[in-house]
């Protein structure tokens, strides 16, 4: 008899934290719908200034809505840039498409955002000085393994490039004082330098950083957030809230 | 630095011993070649046992080294070809100077060149007991261990490119042949574990969920298991269950590794 009171206490119990669970993301879509994330996280003093966003293949390529879904989540939370990355590049591929709607549904429900979508090259040319009216509220670069291990070598080219027609003393001089100052100069000659994340969120079956930019990821927070799937707000709001309550200690 | 070593294999041969010495619920057939760790969480692990301010800091790099003496053997155990440690960082340096030197003088404390399967690690003044270790270890063939000191992946990558950029500008390469695969074999860890590939897995304990500057190059394909626990209670079980855990990912997805 007593454990004919247990299961039921268990599975009341597990219906109650169901219902709590829909209930939380009807909540979290009202407050996304309303613009009231944006007010809520204004109130947040630790937020990330940069997210990266990795997701797999299989979410790359079936995933799409998902990931606009993902993006205005983010706008509302007043994220300034969001570094979208997939292996393959299949996301760059879509850039229009998920650009098209991340703005459609941006402005749907009134949260007037500007953004630019950028394909791992800086946007804006270095030698312009003259900046757009409206500087995109966020900035969406879309990245694949090209922009990392191969940009780290494409900086080091640059980097003996910029030693040319110096004296064979001088160029011993300056490579012996190569600092990373240096190879983050370079990787913003080729337009590869980005902020790093303070926070990537990994998508799909695999909790790995599937090649992300190695540069960039020194210090960055990882959170696993298993597959991409609709309605998940509640998974981004918990995961920016951890984010938040996290005291990071950095070594020193 | 990283500083690399190679085992005493067992007498046995190595797969039968190996696996008789595997926990059950670990496939052998799927263990991982090469695991990193990033043993963090000494310092709070010496906090929360109460142990007086004053000791806390030999304490906390005692408890560290011990453990990592104990994961060394059963890594060694199970059949992992490859295991790095990273016991100190770049970053690390920065802290008080007490606090270095004490992890300094732990480290030569603990680990000693009478037991074959460990090295010294040294501060500057002590470093012709590096390559006296690895002199003593260099006939082993066992499973390659490789502690990383004073590590920082920036600072490999920065140390990587000079190394390429010296080659080039002595005439032994074209600045064109500057490309990923010459990057990767220029990396303090390239060329010593070639024949084990980058870690498929790396443990990072205390439940900071970060790489910390640690093998960025080495782990861009890598799954990462963050383990809550600190690293001196990280123990067979907990690294039984990180090898479950990996298994499991790569089992059901059938995931290949890049590396």
């Amino acid at each position: 008899m007593g454990a004919v009171w247990a299961a039921v206490v268990w599975h009341l119990l597990h219906a109650i934290a169901s219902c709590a669970a829909i209930l939380q993301r009807f909540l979290d879509g009202i407050a996304i719908a309303t613009g009231s994330v944006r007010f809520a996280w204004r109130s947040v003093t630790k937020k990330p200034r940069v997210v990266a966003i990795v997701v797999d293949g299989e979410s790359a390529r079936k995933g799409r809505d998902e990931i606009v879904e993902l993006l205005v989540f983010l706008a509302a939370a007043g994220i300034r840039q969001v570094a979208l990355y997939d292996m393959e590049g299949i996301l760059k591929r879509y850039g229009t498409y998920l650009e098209k709607r991340v703005v459609s549904s941006t402005w749907k429900r009134q949260l007037k955002h500007d953004f630019h979508f950028s394909n791992g090259v800086d946007p804006f040319p270095r030698s312009n000085p003259i900046r757009t009216k409206s500087e995109p509220r966020m900035v969406v670069e879309l990245l694949s393994m090209s922009d990392g291990k191969d940009a780290i070598a494409e900086a080091a080219r640059r980097i003996h490039d910029d030693l040319r027609g110096s004296s064979r003393q001088d160029q011993l001089e300056r490579i012996n004082s190569l600092t990373e100052t240096d190879l983050n100069e370079s990787l913003k000659q080729i337009g590869r330098w980005k902020p790093d994340p303070e926070l990537m969120l990994v998508f799909g079956k695999i909790n790995s950083v599937q090649g992300f930019p190695p540069w960039r990821i020194k210090l960055t927070e990882i959170i696993y957030m298993g597959e991409l799937r609709r309605n998940i707000d509640s998974s981004l709001s918990y995961a920016l809230q951890a984010y938040s309550g996290r005291t990071h200690r950095y070594g020193c | 630095m990283a500083i690399t070593a190679s085992i005493a294999a067992p007498c046995a041969s190595r797969l039968g011993a190996a696996t008789m010495r595997l926990p059950a619920e670990v496939d052998p057939l799927r263990l991982p070649n090469h695991v990193a760790m990033i043993m963090d969480g000494n310092s709070r692990w010496a906090q929360v046992r109460g142990i007086a301010k004053e000791r806390q800091l030999r304490a906390a790099a005692e408890a560290c080294y011990s453990n990592a003496r104990e994961i060394v053997r059963l890594s060694s155990d199970w059949g992992i070809k490859a295991l790095t440690l990273f016991a100190f960082s770049t970053e690390n340096f920065l802290r008080p100077r007490e606090e270095v030197d004490q992890w300094m003088q732990q480290l030569d404390r603990v680990l000693s060149l009478d037991d074959p399967a460990t090295i010294l690690l040294l501060p500057r003044p002590l470093q012709a007991k590096i390559s006296d270790a690895q002199s003593i270890t260099s006939g082993n063939t066992g499973m390659k261990l490789v502690m990383a000191i004073g590590y920082g992946g920036h600072s490999d990558l920065v140390q990587t490119c000079q190394a390429l950029a010296r080659e080039v500008e002595q005439g032994k390469m074209a600045v064109e042949e500057i490309d990923q695969i010459n990057l990767a074999k220029r990396l303090m860890l390239g060329e010593r574990c070639e024949d084990v590939g980058a870690p498929e897995l790396l443990v990072r304990t205390s439940g900071e969920q970060r790489l910390s500057n640690f093998m960025l190059w080495h782990l861009a394909y890598s799954e990462l298991v963050f383990e809550k626990k600190l690293w001196p209670d990280f123990g067979e079980e907990e690294y039984k269950n990180a090898l479950v855990e990996f298994q499991g990912r790569m089992r059901t997805f059938g995931v290949k590794h890049h590396s």
